[in-house]
């Protein structure tokens, strides 16, 4: 994480100030209903079905061990003791009480966090890789571009009251961790051998009502014009895009509306007055913003698998299992990054308890370097974990259910709150997705079917991604009951979005419907190694729509 | 007389819109674009305001800026933030020095950020106070961007700060 110095420190304290403030005059009846909205939104703060929902800003997906113990104890002393882990790399508590915010934002300042822009019509929380700086994959570092923009972002005085949200994201590896295609702003670090580092910028990517991928504008854009280029976009999206229908008022649609040309065309224009103005970055900044990244200690460890790894994995079928399926390869030898699957059979998914948020800030301070990360797909990460360490840390999640070995299967389901908790939902995500868990209880089958993205959404908004899910389920609301629309062959990289396979189902059919689909595959896929996605590619949607809708004929075998 | 926040004081509001009718008295007068072009070569004496909504396009005001001694951006609704881009390209990139002031739906909880873009007058919605609006300015002892108030990112601050300059 950075590092805050005394101005950034600050800063968020005076915005604190105002945010109390602000509700001190809210609960005075000073200010209204009305006017408060837009003010305790962009302070992460949402009305929701039961009580106010707080967002806190998790910057780019990076904790501190001593950042994780202080949400642990905001879950404990001002929400039920359970934190919900978004797809956008932030925590949110759907219990708080209102005039208790500000003092939970005054918490999370002492240890240098906040919920500044979680919500409301502005710039939100940049979100990149979640194996950013430790990925072996990795071209370029995307944390400090995220520390630049977050810094940037924050209280932006132009942009506070944009047309619609804004989302940015940055991705820094070779493989796409980020989805950059299905954010507003989508960065994509690019090393050129004679300019240097720069970024490929796509724009107008998102989900929502209206799912697109983003367009290029700017093949290279050196990473120096970075804020400048950023201020020129915004700045036509501020002034041009639409406000006279929400569902109309994104990026993307502003820029189809004009054509990628004319949007380019126009950017380039403004950006001519700011280019090489004082915004402009300078080597200087970027070295101080590194500098303020903890940088790990790391030992030089021999490459290969320690001879107690080995012999554990020899003899313990249940870790291998585990050790095939939650690591991620680490850029430097003797060490690994470890998944922490928030979603064991009976855990709502990326629900975390105070509790189990306590015990993985230790374990990232004895197996680490105390720091954790979290993923879009509402996991927790701890990196850094050396591999002859690999066997105590497994015995330490498996009491703790952090140890189901599903990473990157279909029972790493990702799943937005719903309608259980949110006032927007049109149906619930939660009990289908615990329908899902109990259904797919067979490990060994569900690692037969090897890779597959299911995600839910319980609304339009598209919290869940469902566009991008290999599989992905809608809620619907039919005549006042909830209904689920399935699509497939959706990917978050490069970003590709689902199709409808059919009418939506009742909830007690979508289980079903998913193992038919599932089992179809079983039979059609050309070999093992072709996942249930490229099978889809491949056939398209016939086969599959067929296995669910008329489940009384024998899938034809290719 | 009503009282608005000019350069960070509460003074009267001396301006009045300009009706037809009234075209003789002098004073300052406050003209929508179409307005002052039809009248300004018989305009008498008094100073001269341009009353544009949020969507103006600066570049039809060029003309016009360096008689105007005032720019009354109206917000219809302080969730608009086309007013904020239309501040900072008129004083960052037209040069406009006069005053610009945000009329309309003006509350305590805005002008921070519309000073930060340009905005030096303000005047308050029905029900919001002169008072309120000053104690809503200058909440925020730094900043991260570059904007009207602070043409320089924190980043050049605090490099001149840690080589001593």
């Amino acid at each position: 994480m950075y590092q805050y110095d005394e101005i950034d420190q600050r800063l968020v304290e005076e915005r604190v100030a105002r945010f109390r403030d602000q509700t001190r005059r809210f609960l005075a009846g000073e200010l209204s209903e009305d006017d408060f909205r837009p003010f305790r939104l962009q302070n992460g703060l949402y009305i929701q079905r039961h009580a106010p929902m707080l967002r806190v800003a998790i910057p780019y997906g990076v904790l501190s061990a001593s950042q994780l113990r202080r949400l642990a104890w905001i879950a404990r002393t001002h929400d039920r003791g359970v934190g919900h882990f978004t797809t956008r790399q932030n925590i949110q508590y759907n219990w708080v009480k209102l005039p208790e915010v500000p003092d939970i934002l005054a918490a999370l300042a002492e240890v240098q966090m906040h919920a500044t822009q979680t919500s409301g019509n502005c710039v939100r929380n940049t979100t990149t890789d979640h194996f950013a700086g430790v990925a072996a994959d990795e071209l370029v570092d995307p944390r400090v571009t995220c520390e630049l923009i977050r810094q940037w972002s924050t209280g932006h005085p132009e942009f506070a009251f944009l047309p619609r949200k804004f989302k940015i994201a940055v991705n820094g590896a070779r493989e796409d961790r980020a989805a950059t295609g299905v954010h507003d702003i989508g960065l994509q670090a690019v090393q050129d051998a004679a300019q240097g580092l720069g970024y490929r910028v796509q724009v107008g990517g998102g989900l929502g009502r209206t799912p697109m991928v983003g367009e290029v504008v700017r093949e290279f854009l050196p990473a120096c014009h970075l804020l400048t280029y950023l201020d020129a976009i915004l700045r036509v999206y501020n002034r041009y895009g639409r406000r006279d229908n929400k569902y109309k008022a994104r990026i993307k649609i502003l820029v189809k509306a004009m054509t990628v040309e004319r949007f380019r065309r126009e950017v380039e224009t403004e950006w001519q007055h700011w280019k090489d103005g004082p915004a402009t970055l300078v080597d200087e900044e970027v070295a101080r913003i590194e500098a303020r990244l903890k940088k790990p200690a790391y030992r030089a460890l021999p490459a290969g698998i320690p001879a107690a790894l080995a012999a554990r994995l020899h003899h313990d079928t249940d870790f291998a299992t585990w050790f095939r399926q939650n690591l991620h390869p680490h850029k430097v030898p003797g060490y690994t990054n470890v998944v922490l699957s928030l979603k064991s059979p009976d855990q709502p998914p990326g629900d975390a308890s105070a509790a189990q948020m306590d015990a993985i800030a230790d374990w990232s301070e004895r197996f680490g370097f105390g720091e954790i990360r979290v993923s879009h797909e509402q996991n927790l990460i701890l990196p850094d974990v050396a591999l002859s360490d690999l066997p105590a840390l497994y015995d330490a999640l498996c009491p703790w259910e952090l140890a189901t070995p599903n990473v990157g299967l279909l029972t790493n389901i990702i799943a937005c709150p719903g309608g259980d908790y949110c006032a927007l939902a049109n149906a619930r995500s939660l009990p289908l997705a615990k329908a899902l868990q109990d259904k797919f209880a067979d490990a060994a089958w569900v690692r037969a079917i090897g890779p597959v993205d299911l995600n839910i959404s319980g609304c339009m908004n598209s919290c869940g991604h469902h566009h991008v899910g290999h599989i992905g389920i809608l809620g619907v609301d039919k005549h006042g009951r909830e209904y689920y629309q399935i699509s497939i062959g959706g990917a978050q990289a490069p970003a590709r979005l689902g199709k409808v396979i059919g009418p939506s189902l009742a909830p007690e059919e979508v289980p079903d419907a998913l193992q038919a689909m599932l089992e179809a595959y079983l039979k059609l896929r050309l070999d093992p190694a072709e996942k249930f996605v490229d099978t889809v590619a491949r056939l398209g949607i016939t086969p599959f729509r067929d296995a669910v809708y008329a489940p009384n004929q024998e899938v034809a075998c290719a | 007389m009503r009282e608005v926040v000019v350069n960070r004081h509460i003074v009267p509001d001396t301006w009045v819109r300009f009706s037809p009718e009234q075209s003789e008295a002098g004073g300052d007068r406050l003209y929508r674009l179409e307005e002052w072009q039809a009248v300004r070569a018989q305009a008498g004496e008094g100073r001269v305001g341009l009353w544009v909504e949020t969507d103006q396009d600066p570049e039809a005001l060029r003309p016009y800026l360096p008689e105007v001694a005032l720019i009354a951006i109206h917000i219809g609704s302080f969730t608009d933030g086309r007013g904020h881009s239309l501040g900072r390209l008129l004083r960052e990139v037209y040069g406009y020095r006069g005053e610009i002031r945000a009329v309309g739906d003006v509350i305590q909880d805005t002008v921070n950020e519309l000073e930060r873009c340009g905005f030096n007058g303000f005047s308050p919605r029905p029900g919001e106070t002169a008072d309120n609006l000053l104690r809503g300015l200058g909440l925020f002892s730094e900043a991260y961007q570059i904007s009207v108030e602070r043409p320089e990112p924190l980043f050049r601050r605090r490099l001149s700060h840690r080589s001593g300059g």
